[in-house]
C-alpha cells in the first residue's frame, strides 16, 4: 500500500510539472532580430527624459511591446544592500501611429527588478544576468499595424536610476532597424510581441510547425512526437518497474576483498 | 487449502508483475538513450550545438576538400552554404552566441552551387584535434551527401547520437558494477547520466565530446568493474587503449588516466613490495602502450593536417594564478556557480535557452545533499568506504586535472575556457557518489523509493529542458 501511494505521488508529481509546463502562458509569436545582442549596453534615465523609438511591427496581431528595464531605486545591485519596499518606477508610454493619431496613451509601473536572494545565491550564471532585466509589457491596441511610435518618459521622482537597454547602429549587422528619434545612433532595445498571452498547449501547432520546419527529412511529424512520448513513456515504466521492484534484497555494495593477479 | 492471505501479505502484494531484469532494465536504458538523442537533435537548431559549424565543417572539409583543417583560425574559411545556413537561423559574422531566437525555416539566401561546399581555406577552430570522432562521421555524411547541408548536418548528428546510446550502455554496465546488488540503484544510476541534460545536448549535436563522453563511459565501465574484480595486464591495456581514444577525442581524456592509481590502490590486494613493484611495472606499461600509441597517432594527424600543436602555446607570467584566481571567483562567485551548477546541468544551445532559476538552485541543494551523504557514509560505514573514495577520485582526479588546464591556458590568453560540458566526461563517478550519498540518508528500506525519484525526478528535468528550448528556440 505504501508503494502505490507512493507511486501515485510520484506521479501526481510528475503529471503537475507536465500541466505548468503545457498551463504556463505564452505570446503566440515574437519579433524576430529586434534586441541587438551584439552591441547591447545600458541607458540610465533620469526624471522628465524622453525617449522615441519607432517600432516596426512585423505581422498581424501585435499584442505588446516588452520594454527590458532594471529598476533597483537607490538600492544598488546588491541585494543585501537594501532591504526596504521599493516603490515602482513609472513612465509614460504614449503610442501614435504613422499617421500621427493617438494609439494609446499609458503611465507604466515598472517593478523592482531585484530577484530574490535564494534564486541567484551568486547569479543565475546566464548570459544576460548582469544586466538584472526584466521585461515590461506594453499594451498595444488591436488596431495598431505598420510602424508605431513608441515614446517614453519617465515621470516619477523616486531615487536612483532607471535602466533601458540600446544597442548601436553601427554594430548593427543588417543597419536597417530604426533609431531612436532623441539619439540617431542607438535603438531602444524592444520586443514585439503578437497574440494575446495563452497557455504554451495551445501553442503546440507553432512549435511542432517550426521544429519540422528545420527537422531532417527522415523524421517525418509525428515520428518526432512519438519519440518524444517514448522517453516519457519510458521514464515512468522504469520509474514504476524500480519502485515495485521485489523489496527486501540485502544492499552490500562494500568490495569484496581484491583478488591478487 | 490454501489459507487466507493476511492484511500484511496483502498490503506486500504488488500492484503490477514485477518481472524486471537487468536485461529489461538494459534494454529500456538503450532504448531511452536512442529515443531520446534523436528527440533533442532535432529540437537544437541547426549550428546551435557549442562550436557546431567548425565541428561539422571538419567532416565536410574532410569529404568535399579531401584534407584535414588547420587549426586556430577564425571561421571565415568555412564553405559558403554552411555560412548561408548559418544566417538562415541568425548566425550573422559575429557568431551564435549574439542570435536572437526565434527560429523556424526563413531562408535568407540559398546556396546551390557545388563549389558552396567547399572550404574558401582550411582553417578550422576545430582543425587541432584528431579526426578520429570526424572520420567515423564521413559515413553518415555521406548518406546524406546529396542533400542540403541541413539535412547532412543531421545526418552527422546521428553519429553523436549513436556514441550518446552507446554511451549509455556502458553507463548502465558501469552502474552495474558499482551497485552489483541493486538493479534499481544501476538502473536510476544509468537513467540520470542519460537524461543529464547538458548530457543529452552533447550528444545530440555535432561535437567531439561525444566521443569523449563514450569513451570514458567505457572506461568506467572497466573502473568499476576493476574495483569489484581486480585489476589484471589486460585491464591495464583496455584501460590504456580507452584513455588513448578518449585522448584522441579530445585532449584532456587523457586526463582519464588520473583516476588509475585510485584504482590500483582500491582493487589491487598488497603484497611484498618487489611483487609490487613488479606488477606496478607491467600495469603500467600495459596503459601506457596504447597512450602512447594513440599519442603517436594524433601528432601524425598533427603533421599531416599542418597543426603544430593540440594547444596553444603558453607563455608562463603572462596572467599568473593569483589572476586565475581572481577572475575566477569574480562576481560573488558567479563564475564557479555558472561553470558547475549552470552550464553543466543545463544551459543549452549558443548559451541562450536556461533553466528557470529555482530550478538550479534544487538542482544545487539535491547534489548538495549526495555530497553531504556521501562524506557522511565515508565517515560511518568502514565497508563502503573503499567505493565511495575510488569513485570521489576517479571524479576529483581527471576534474583537477581539467581545471589545471584551463589555467596553463589562461598564463597566455588570459581567457577562461571551460564550461560546465567540460566535465560531462567525469559524470558517471559523480552519479555514483551522488546516489551513494542520497541513499545514506533515507533508511536501507527506501532504495527502491530513492532510485525510482532519481528516474522519475530525471525524466522531470529531461522534459523541463526540452520546454524550455521549445519556448526560447521556436516560440
Amino acid at each position: 500500500m505504501k508503494r502505490t501511494l507512493a507511486w501515485s505521488a510520484g506521479l501526481l508529481l510528475f503529471a503537475a510539472m507536465l500541466v505548468a509546463i503545457l498551463t504556463t502562458p505564452v505570446y503566440g509569436d515574437r519579433g524576430r532580430d529586434e534586441i541587438n545582442l551584439l552591441s547591447i549596453h545600458e541607458l540610465e534615465v533620469a526624471t522628465g527624459t524622453v525617449l522615441t523609438q519607432p517600432v516596426p511591427l512585423q505581422r498581424e496581431g501585435a499584442y505588446a511591446i516588452d520594454l527590458p528595464y532594471r529598476w533597483v531605486g537607490s538600492c544598488g545591485r546588491s541585494r543585501f544592500s537594501c532591504r526596504s519596499e521599493l516603490k515602482p518606477a513609472r513612465v509614460q508610454a504614449r503610442l501614435t501611429s504613422s499617421d500621427g493619431a493617438v494609439l494609446a496613451d499609458t503611465i507604466e509601473s515598472l517593478a523592482d527588478t531585484r530577484v530574490p536572494y535564494w534564486l541567484q545565491p551568486t547569479g543565475d550564471g546566464s548570459f544576460l544576468q548582469d544586466y538584472g532585466a526584466a521585461f515590461h509589457p506594453i499594451r498595444l491596441p488591436p488596431k495598431a499595424t505598420g510602424t508605431v511610435l513608441l515614446s517614453l518618459t519617465r515621470v516619477d521622482n523616486e531615487p536612483g536610476p532607471l535602466v533601458f537597454f540600446v544597442s548601436d547602429l553601427a554594430k548593427n549587422a543588417a543597419g536597417l532597424r530604426p533609431t531612436m528619434l532623441e539619439s540617431p545612433g542607438q535603438m531602444l532595445d524592444l520586443q514585439t510581441e503578437y497574440g494575446a498571452p495563452r497557455p504554451a498547449l495551445a501553442k503546440a501547432a507553432v512549435f511542432v510547425s517550426r521544429v519540422q520546419s528545420l527537422a531532417p527529412p527522415w523524421l517525418p511529424l509525428p515520428l518526432l512526437e512519438l519519440l518524444l512520448a517514448a522517453v516519457i513513456a519510458i521514464g515512468i515504466f522504469l520509474y514504476t518497474r524500480i519502485l515495485f521492484a521485489p523489496a527486501g534484497e540485502p544492499i552490500d555494495e562494500a568490495l569484496s576483498p581484491p583478488r591478487s593477479r | 487449502m490454501r489459507p487466507p492471505v493476511t492484511d500484511a501479505e496483502f498490503d506486500s502484494l504488488p500492484l503490477i508483475e514485477t518481472h524486471f531484469t537487468s536485461r529489461t532494465a538494459f534494454v529500456a536504458v538503450v532504448v531511452l538513450a536512442l529515443a531520446k538523442g534523436l528527440v533533442w537533435s532535432v529540437v537544437l537548431p541547426p549550428w546551435y550545438g557549442p562550436d557546431e559549424p567548425s565541428h561539422y565543417a571538419y567532416v565536410q572539409q574532410m569529404v568535399e576538400d579531401r584534407r584535414l583543417p588547420i587549426a586556430y583560425e577564425a571561421n571565415a574559411g568555412f564553405a559558403p552554404e554552411i555560412l548561408c545556413s548559418q544566417n538562415n537561423v541568425d548566425i550573422g559574422p559575429f557568431g551564435p552566441f549574439r542570435a536572437e531566437p526565434p527560429f523556424g525555416s526563413t531562408p535568407r539566401c540559398t546556396a546551390s552551387s557545388p563549389s558552396d561546399r567547399h572550404a574558401t581555406d582550411p582553417n578550422n577552430p576545430a582543425g587541432a584535434y584528431a579526426p578520429v570522432y570526424y572520420g567515423a562521421a564521413i559515413p553518415f555524411y555521406l548518406l546524406a551527401q546529396p542533400l542540403s547541408v541541413e539535412a547532412r548536418l543531421a545526418a552527422v548528428r546521428l553519429w553523436s547520437v549513436l556514441l550518446g546510446t552507446l554511451a549509455a550502455a556502458f553507463a548502465f554496465l558501469a552502474a552495474r558494477w558499482a551497485f552489483p546488488s541493486s538493479l534499481p540503484l544501476a538502473t536510476a544510476a544509468a537513467v540520470l547520466f542519460v537524461l543529464q541534460p547538458m548530457n543529452s545536448q552533447q550528444t545530440a549535436v555535432v561535437n567531439n565530446d561525444a566521443l569523449l563522453i563514450a569513451a570514458a563511459a567505457a572506461f568506467w565501465w572497466r573502473y568499476f568493474r576493476c574495483l569489484r574484480k581486480g585489476i589484471t595486464t589486460r585491464d591495464g591495456f583496455i584501460f590504456g587503449g580507452l584513455v588513448g581514444l578518449a585522448y584522441l577525442a579530445k585532449p584532456q581524456g587523457l586526463f582519464l588516466a588520473a583516476a588509475l592509481p585510485a584504482l590500483y590502490w582500491f582493487a589491487v590486494k598488497r603484497e611484498s613490495i618487489r611483487t609490487e613493484l613488479t606488477r606496478i611495472v607491467r600495469l603500467g606499461a600495459a596503459v601506457a602502450a596504447p597512450i602512447v600509441g594513440c599519442v603517436a597517432i594524433a601528432r601524425v594527424f598533427l603533421s599531416l593536417g599542418g597543426n603544430p600543436s593540440f594547444l596553444p602555446p603558453s607563455k608562463e607570467g603572462v596572467h599568473g594564478l593569483q589572476l586565475y584566481l581572481m577572475d575566477f571567483i569574480w562576481g560573488n562567485y558567479e563564475r564557479v556557480y555558472w561553470m558547475y551548477v549552470t552550464s553543466f546541468w543545463g544551459y543549452f544551445g549558443s548559451f541562450q535557452a536556461d533553466l528557470p532559476n529555482f530550478v538550479y538552485v534544487i538542482i544545487t541543494l539535491v547534489v548538495v545533499a549526495g555530497v553531504v551523504g556521501a562524506v557522511w557514509l565515508l565517515v560511518t560505514s568502514r565497508p563502503l568506504r573503499p567505493l565511495v573514495l575510488a569513485s570521489a577520485l576517479g571524479l576529483l582526479l581527471p576534474a583537477g586535472l581539467t581545471q589545471l588546464l584551463e589555467f596553463y591556458l589562461f598564463r597566455s590568453t588570459g581567457s577562461l575556457v571551460l564550461q560546465g560540458r567540460s566535465f560531462l566526461m567525469v559524470l558517471i563517478p559523480l552519479i555514483v557518489v551522488l546516489i551513494l550519498g542520497w541513499r545514506r540518508l533515507f533508511p536501507t528500506r527506501a532504495n527502491s523509493a530513492v532510485a525510482a525519484a532519481v528516474v522519475l525526478a530525471a525524466t522531470a528535468l529531461n522534459v523541463l529542458s526540452l520546454a524550455v528550448m521549445l519556448e526560447v528556440f521556436y516560440g
